[in-house]
Parts: C-alpha cells; sequence; structure tokens
C-alpha cells in the first residue's frame, strides 16, 4: 500500500520542479541521437562519438539508453506526482519526443557490441524482450506503454 | 532642473503608485516627497540604484536629483533611490503581493500619451532583480534552495552584485568547506559497501546502472582511500574535497560505451553528482537495512536511529547538489531524480519505509 501523503509536501513538488527544470534545460526531452549538437544539452555536456565517421548514425550505446531511460523517468514521475496530488503535470507529452528506451538488460548494454546487437535484434517490434525475461526497466516501460495508451 | 522626469505630470493624473513610500524618482523627492528617504546610518546621502550596484559615489545634489554618472550616461529612468533595499522593511515590501504587480499599473501611463520610460516599470525591474535574492525567510524557494542558486550568472543583471568568480579559474574555499562536511557524512567503507548491497539487491533500482554504482564506491576508496581511512583528519577531507570540486567544474564527458562511460564520473573522475548518486544510494540503503543490522553498523554509533542517519546523509545530497550547480548535465539530473524520490520516501510515513522505494 503506497502511502499517499509522501508526494503532497511541498518540499517534494520544490525538488520535482527543480528536476523538469533542469532535465528540459539539457535537452531530455528531445533526445536527438543523430545530431546531439542540436540538443540543448550539447552546451553543456560534451558528446564524445566512439567513431567520428558514423557520428551521423549513432546506435544504440550505453550512453543513449541511460539518456532515453533518465528521460523516461523524469516524465513518468512528472505523471505520477500530478496523478496523485491532483495538480497539473509539469511536463507535457506533446513536448516529450524522447523515445523509449529498449527492453535490454544492462548486462548486454554494459557489454555492448555483438551481444548488446543479439539482444536489439530480438526485440519484438514495441521494444520488448522476447524471451520472457523482466529486467529492471521492464516495469517501468509497462507502465510508461499504459501511460501511452490513455 | 534640465531634463524633467515624466513623474510630476502623472502625478497630476493621478496616478495611483503603489510603491510611492519607498521609491524617489529625480526631482519627485524635493517637490513631492511623500516619505523623504533618510540619511543612511553613516550620515552619507544615499546613492542611487545604479550607483549602488556599481558601488560608486553618486553625487545626486541636490539629493534626488539626476546623478552625474546617469546622467553622462543617459540612463535617467534608472537613476532612481530605494530606501536601504537590504533592510528587512524593503524586504518586506518587495516580497508583497501588491509590489510585483507595479508594472501592469503602466497602461495608465499609455493613456496619458506618455511613451516615454515609466518609473513604474523601472520599479518592476528592480523588484525582479532583488526579490529573488530577498526572498525572505519563508524557507520555501529562498536564498539556499536549488532553483535559487541554480540561475545563469550570464543573463542576470543582478550578477554585480554577487561575488561571482570565474569557474574555471579559481576554487571557491567556501565549496571546499562544504564539500568537507559532504565527505565527513560519508560512512566508513565497510559501512557503505553493506549498505549499497542491500540497496542495490532491491528491485527497483531504474535509470542507473547497478553496476557502476558499485563501481562508484569502490573506485573512490581506491583513489582517496589513503585519505579517507579512519579516524578521517580535516586535512585529508580537504585534500580530496578540493581534488573533487576541482573535477566537478570541468565538463562532464561521457562516452559511449560501457568502461568509459563509468569511468567519466568515478574514480579520479569522481564529481559532485556521483558523489550524490551515491549518497543518495547509501541512504535508501540505509532505510532499507533491518534494524538488527543497523545496530551492528558503525553507523549505528554516531546516530541512534536509521532515520536520523539518513537525514544527515539527505543533507550531505542536498549539499552536493549546491556543490554541482556550476555544470548541468545528465549526471545531475540524474542526482536530482534520486534526492526527489528520496524526499518522497522521507516525507511520507516513516513506518511505510519498506515500500518500493525507486516505484
Amino acid at each position: 500500500m503506497v502511502c499517499l501523503t509522501r508526494f503532497v509536501g511541498l518540499s517534494v513538488w520544490r525538488l520535482h520542479h527543480d528536476l523538469v527544470a533542469v532535465s528540459s534545460a539539457i535537452g531530455l526531452h528531445c533526445y536527438n541521437p543523430c545530431n546531439p549538437h542540436k540538443e540543448p544539452g550539447a552546451l553543456t555536456e560534451t558528446w564524445h562519438m566512439t567513431n567520428p565517421k558514423n557520428a551521423g548514425i549513432v546506435g544504440v550505446t550505453l550512453r543513449t539508453e541511460m539518456r532515453k531511460r533518465l528521460s523516461a523517468s523524469c516524465f513518468w514521475i512528472d505523471k505520477e506526482l500530478s496523478m496523485f496530488t491532483g495538480r497539473p503535470p509539469a511536463w507535457s507529452h506533446r513536448y516529450h519526443s524522447c523515445p523509449l528506451p529498449y527492453d535490454v538488460s544492462d548486462e548486454a548494454l554494459i557489454e555492448g557490441g555483438e551481444r548488446l546487437q543479439q539482444e536489439l535484434s530480438e526485440l519484438d517490434e514495441n521494444g520488448w524482450n522476447t524471451k520472457g525475461e523482466i529486467y529492471g526497466m521492464s516495469c517501468f516501460l509497462g507502465r510508461q506503454r499504459m501511460r501511452n495508451r490513455c | 532642473m534640465e531634463n524633467t522626469p515624466q513623474v510630476l505630470s502623472d502625478i497630476e493624473f493621478g496616478v495611483e503608485y503603489p510603491t510611492a513610500q519607498s521609491l524617489v524618482t529625480p526631482s519627485s523627492a524635493i517637490s513631492h516627497s511623500a516619505a523623504p528617504i533618510r540619511k543612511r546610518r553613516n550620515g552619507l546621502t544615499p546613492a542611487c540604484e545604479p550607483c549602488r550596484k556599481a558601488k560608486v559615489r553618486c553625487n545626486s545634489v541636490p539629493f534626488g536629483s539626476l546623478c552625474s554618472r546617469c546622467r553622462k550616461r543617459n540612463t535617467s529612468e534608472k537613476c532612481v533611490f530605494l530606501e536601504a533595499p537590504m533592510t528587512r522593511q524593503y524586504r518586506e515590501f518587495s516580497s508583497a503581493p501588491g509590489a510585483s504587480f507595479a508594472a501592469p499599473k503602466s497602461p495608465s501611463r499609455a493613456r496619458n500619451g506618455r511613451t516615454l520610460l515609466s518609473p513604474s516599470s523601472t520599479i518592476g525591474n528592480l523588484n525582479g532583480g532583488i526579490t529573488r535574492k530577498a526572498a525572505g525567510p519563508s524557507g520555501f524557494l529562498g536564498q539556499t534552495s536549488f532553483s535559487a542558486t541554480i540561475h545563469d550568472p550570464d543573463d542576470d543583471e543582478s550578477c554585480d552584485e554577487r561575488e561571482y568568480t570565474d569557474p574555471m579559474s579559481a576554487i571557491n574555499p567556501a565549496e571546499v568547506a562544504m564539500g568537507m562536511s559532504v565527505l565527513r557524512v560519508l560512512p566508513r567503507y565497510d559501512d557503505c559497501q553493506t549498505v549499497l548491497k542491500t540497496y542495490l539487491c532491491r528491485p527497483g533500482e531504474v535509470g542507473f546502472l547497478k553496476s557502476s554504482m558499485q563501481n562508484v564506491l569502490d573506485s573512490l576508496f581506491d583513489t582517496y582511500g589513503s585519505h579517507l581511512r579512519e579516524p578521517r583528519t580535516d586535512h585529508d577531507l580537504e585534500k580530496v574535497s578540493e581534488a573533487i570540486t576541482r573535477k566537478s567544474l570541468e565538463v562532464l564527458v561521457l562516452p559511449d560505451t560501457a568502461p568509459g562511460w563509468t569511468e567519466g564520473f568515478s574514480g579520479i573522475n569522481t564529481r559532485w553528482e556521483s558523489m550524490g548518486v551515491l549518497l543518495v544510494a547509501i541512504a535508501n540503503g540505509v532505510l532499507a537495512v533491518p534494524d538488527r543490522e543497523f545496530a551492528l553498523l558503525s553507523l549505528s554509533t554516531h546516530f541512534s536511529e536509521k532515520k536520523k542517519a539518513v537525514l544527515a546523509i539527505k543533507e550531505g545530497v542536498e549539499a552536493c547538489l549546491e556543490l554541482c550547480r556550476h555544470n548541468l548535465n545528465t549526471l545531475i539530473c540524474h542526482l536530482l531524480y534520486k534526492n526527489l524520490l528520496l524526499e518522497t520516501v522521507l516525507h511520507g510515513d516513516s513506518s511505510k519505509f519498506s515500500g518500493n522505494l525507486a516505484r
């Protein structure tokens, strides 16, 4: 049983809006892997390409996935807080164009290379893994998709 | 007096200034001094706002007229005199609800056909610049809140009031001192390990790699272990704090692949952001540790209750947030996210700590 009072505090609300302010300032809402320099966050975070030749087509890497996960987490907590408090959300889905992270295991992300490619190829068209595994991200993705339905 | 400001005629038209009692514009000070500006306690005449900000002498003779500096710079509309803006009296005034609505009153001036810069819009500007600094003792969105400190100094006209140093050139000793207080909060290495293990074996850690969290802790003690050995001395902590502060001023570079990605913020690259993320994890871990095990931790010698320990660690996290305000990056965003989750847990019923923390 979740205690709802934990969301209503003013300190929680302030911290939440700090989070939204920073995440939108660094461009978490408009993920653009192909040309990261167009992201506002490029001003403060240097983008390091593993292969400068492929700078145009950044594939799925640990960094891009972590960025997507963070973006999704921030977006979700915003909706969660507004659901439990009845206050309006600070972040409209109309301005959230960052794609959802893929349902791949942390180990594959860390290992990268072939293993990651293999796991990616085993995903279904919605980004779920087809092996019946439940990773940390899986439950989270479920909630996100539910939100997208509504 | 040349260059008679428009105020006189406005007053004739009966325009009501909500701030009239504390604002004196040139020349109206003499003719319409509803509440004359008092002399300063040291006997000198007060300076106008631009001169006060620039910390230069203001030669407004007779007092209240346009000073020579403003005349030279052709900024007569800014040459206003506010009554001791830093005193409590003004602070209360500037946070009063009516004060911020000074600007919307200006349409009445347009009706009068006055297109010149209006004094009331000047009030609005000045208030905008000062209110944030003097938000008062409310505790919420005060000067010490995170959002108050993160504002961009480049866009801020009042930045010359702040002691602003180029982040790359020098390390602020106050920040080093603050960092030392963060390091004091960090539990002993074996405590950290136990607690972090408890945290990481729980489900629901979202958004951060478990292994990299462990790596932050291990590499921190690998790199600075000799300085963080118990008992920690101020001298050692100062060195560590200085190194981390220096690192935090650099721009965060996160490579695409795993080893580099983790190394970007651990080991010698440990920043206050990563320190904060680690402390949040430890705080969550302390909450998750059963009471019986908590008594076995050396942390329990300092704190009688779990909650007290967690609150102390939480203070360290807040200090980390304050320390890494120079750079915005995904890591600080992550820290904010984790801090928010921790806050929701702490704010809720303390008996329900065992709920899913990361939700």
